[in-house]
């Protein structure tokens, strides 16, 4: 409990939860049980599409081509199932692969060439959003199967199914970071590179890796946005740039790596989800969305600033040769150590 | 070290000299640039002369990828293959609309001999300066689905008139509501100069039925993939028990309205008019789970603007300055090109062809000599 309450995202999730109860309270739609499952929907997609930017954020890089992964995934899917006649299993499995291979592309590049990820997945991020545009000539996939459409517009009450999957994502990645070696090598890079590199942990490993999962993070939120719209459109992804970083660093995701809260970035999205909500349900216009994305952005973001002040300086005193580990610099021996960081 | 001092000042006046002479250097060429640009502008009827077929090469230019243009490059080839030249369907690779990619594609196409253009303005005023430089080297172009504002060196607008068209839907609906009841409007990107126009049909469709139609709330901005979905289920959730019907004038927010009410029957009393013909809005339709959607005229667009264009080239036509246009936003030089509703009773025969209204396209090209004068 303690733990939960000294996370950056603990407050926001006390405000949301209060500010719920209120507007339940004054406007007794919003505690529906549709606009509760609304709410989760959208939450469950944010929530896979923040992973997937997170992964890369732990190693501190960034990937503006989560968009264009999704787009190019989005198309492989519907072409697969609609034109090849793959079984739904198999053109989403297919998808996934792509995901995965879209990701090793970014990570080698940015590896192998030492240049920015900024760089690197701007290009990446518009070639495959080129290719899919090519491809379709446009033109959006309809054939979507039912499979699909039931898991993105299927709910038991206000539970939408989309939580199982990003549940199950939000799990698997926070489980990966806090017990396997990879994901502990991943914060150690993240953290403090000179420091991991010296523990003989691989920077080039770490980039791939985290490149990789992000790559197949984005083709999970493709899949599932094909069954909340019943339909495959190279457009999807287009608008997913600020999302993708919004809800890691509302999350407390560190921009600098090194910290990637996977429950943070589910919380996130929740408070995102809602105030999308909340501003239709009031009648408020639809640009002030945007607005209160960049104000909860610029607010986690100092927030994280004022809790590492508050916290001593753990991570500053790990930035800099110092006498001790410190925290990031014991996760580097961790990782290095095979079987130390196993459960 | 004092002779290196006064030679790097020497140095620095020197840099200063040329920067300022090369900034009014500048300042003169661009002056005297636009000086003649605006002396060899032509006028909008303007005589051109005649291209011989071999050479005429017409572009059709969309904002960038979106499912909505798909049929000019069937208009292309058909028109392609009629007339006997070259008519490209060339799409700039920008899915944001951005202005300057595609001034840049519309560079490229000049270079490469391409002498005719039909364009959707990625900005109503920032696509001028391009319409400037073609029409400064006797390139005609015409806007085309989207108009630039007045005065625009286009030679006319050939779009849909999205005001009227709106007008039209609201009033649909509102008969089919009885008369009376409250709606709610889905829309695009504030920032587009239709999104205004197609509110404005609305507030007149609602206007027209004296207070007994209400149009409770306009939810904008949503014309993504992303956007949609949780908006249109939000509105829903707030206010659905309370609408009597629903309306989009865009491509996104009628798919996920139609999906929304594809698998939310509780929400099935609303009845929603939608937009465009995705295959999600069309099987909706067939179904009777909304009540019908908007078509346009995206082929026929295409047709009008490569068969006038190379009337153009060809025949050394040119648009008449006295030619029945209609004033609509910010352009005096509209030509419509079309809309109708499409029910239920008429879904299966239009869900699996292309947005195309073939009477509207043979009226407007029945009137051409209305339009252009031809030698």
């Amino acid at each position: 409990m303690n733990r939960v309450l000294r996370t950056q995202w603990a407050p926001l999730l006390a405000a949301t939860i209060v500010a719920g109860i209120v507007l339940s309270l004054a406007t007794k739609q919003f505690g529906s049980s549709f606009n509760v499952y609304t709410i989760l929907q959208t939450a469950a997609v944010y929530t896979v599409i923040g992973l997937s930017q997170m992964m890369v954020l732990a190693v501190a890089d960034m990937s503006l081509a989560v968009g264009g992964i999704a787009s190019l995934v989005t198309i492989a899917t519907g072409n697969l199932y609609q034109v090849q006649h793959w079984p739904i299993g198999a053109a989403i499995a297919g998808s996934l692969a792509l995901g995965l291979a879209c990701g090793l592309v970014n990570g080698a590049i940015i590896a192998t060439t030492k240049l920015s990820g900024f760089i690197v997945t701007l290009a990446t991020g518009t070639a495959f959003t080129g290719i899919a545009y090519g491809i379709t000539s446009s033109i959006p996939y309809s054939n979507i199967a039912s499979v699909l459409t039931n898991l993105g517009q299927g709910r038991a009450a206000f539970f939408s199914y989309l939580l199982l999957p990003a549940i199950a994502m939000t799990l698997a990645v926070g489980a990966g970071f806090r017990w396997l070696p990879i994901g502990r090598s991943l914060l150690a890079v993240g953290g403090n590179k000179d420091a991991a590199v010296l523990s003989g942990l691989s920077e080039k490993r770490a980039i791939v890796t985290a490149h990789a999962v992000s790559g197949v993070l984005a083709a999970v939120a493709a899949v599932l946005y094909i069954g909340v719209l019943q339909s495959a459109t190279p457009a999807t992804g287009s608008d997913w740039l600020i999302i993708s970083f919004a809800v890691p660093i509302i999350g407390g995701t560190a921009l600098v790596g090194g910290e990637a809260p996977a429950s943070g970035c589910f919380v996130a999205a929740i408070v995102l989800s809602a105030i999308n909500d909340a501003l239709i349900v009031l009648n408020v216009n639809t640009e002030a969305v945007q607005m209160a994305e960049g104000l909860l952005i610029f607010a986690a973001v100092i927030a994280g600033k004022l809790g590492q002040s508050v916290r001593g300086g753990t991570r500053r005193s790990v930035g800099r040769p110092s006498t001790g580990p410190g925290r990031l610099g014991q996760i580097a021996q961790d990782a290095a150590t095979p079987g130390l960081g196993m459960p | 070290m004092q002779q290196r001092v006064n030679r790097q000042r020497w140095r620095a006046k020197q840099a200063l000299a040329l920067a300022a002479s090369l900034s009014v250097g500048a300042l003169c060429v661009g002056t005297a640039a636009s000086a003649s640009t605006a002396a060899k502008a032509p006028a909008r009827a303007r005589t051109h002369a005649k291209v011989p077929k071999s050479k005429i090469k017409i572009a059709l230019i969309p904002g960038g990828p979106n499912v909505y243009f798909a049929p000019w490059a069937a208009a292309a080839k058909a028109e392609s293959k009629a007339l006997g030249v070259t008519v490209s369907y060339v799409v700039p690779p920008t899915p944001t609309f951005d202005p300057s990619v595609e001034i840049s594609t519309v560079d490229s196409l000049v270079a490469k001999g391409y002498n005719a253009f039909a364009i959707f303005p990625d900005g109503e005023a920032s696509i001028i300066p391009l319409y400037t430089r073609l029409k400064a080297r006797g390139i005609p172009v015409i806007d085309l689905a989207g108009c630039t504002s007045d005065p625009t060196p286009a030679l006319f607008c050939f779009a849909t008139n999205v005001e009227a068209s709106a007008k039209y839907e609201t009033q649909v609906l509102t008969k089919a509501m009885g008369g009376k009841g409250k709606i709610a409007f889905l829309t695009g990107l504030l920032t587009d100069a239709n999104t205004a126009l197609r509110e404005a049909g609305v507030k007149q469709g609602v206007a027209a039925s004296h207070g007994k139609v209400k149009l409770v709330q306009v939810v904008s901005n949503i014309d993504s993939p992303s956007a949609a979905p949780p908006a249109v289920e939000s509105l829903l959730a707030s206010k659905g028990s309370q609408l009597t019907g629903m309306l989009s004038t865009d491509y996104y927010p009628s798919v996920a309205a139609a999906s929304v009410l594809t698998k939310n029957t509780q929400f099935r009393h609303i009845l929603f008019i939608g937009q465009d013909n995705d295959p999600t809005v069309m099987k909706a339709l067939e179904k009777g789970y909304i009540y019908g959607t908007m078509w346009q005229n995206s082929y026929g667009q295409g047709v009008v603007a490569a068969q006038w264009l190379y009337k153009m080239l060809a025949n050394g036509c040119t648009v008449k300055a006295k030619a029945p246009f209609t004033k609509v936003g910010k352009t005096s030089h509209f030509i419509n090109s079309g809309y109708f509703f499409v029910g239920r009773k008429d879904a299966a025969k239009y869900a699996k062809g292309m947005e195309n209204i073939p009477a509207t396209t043979k009226q407007v090209l029945g009137e051409t000599s209305k339009f252009l004068s031809c030698p």
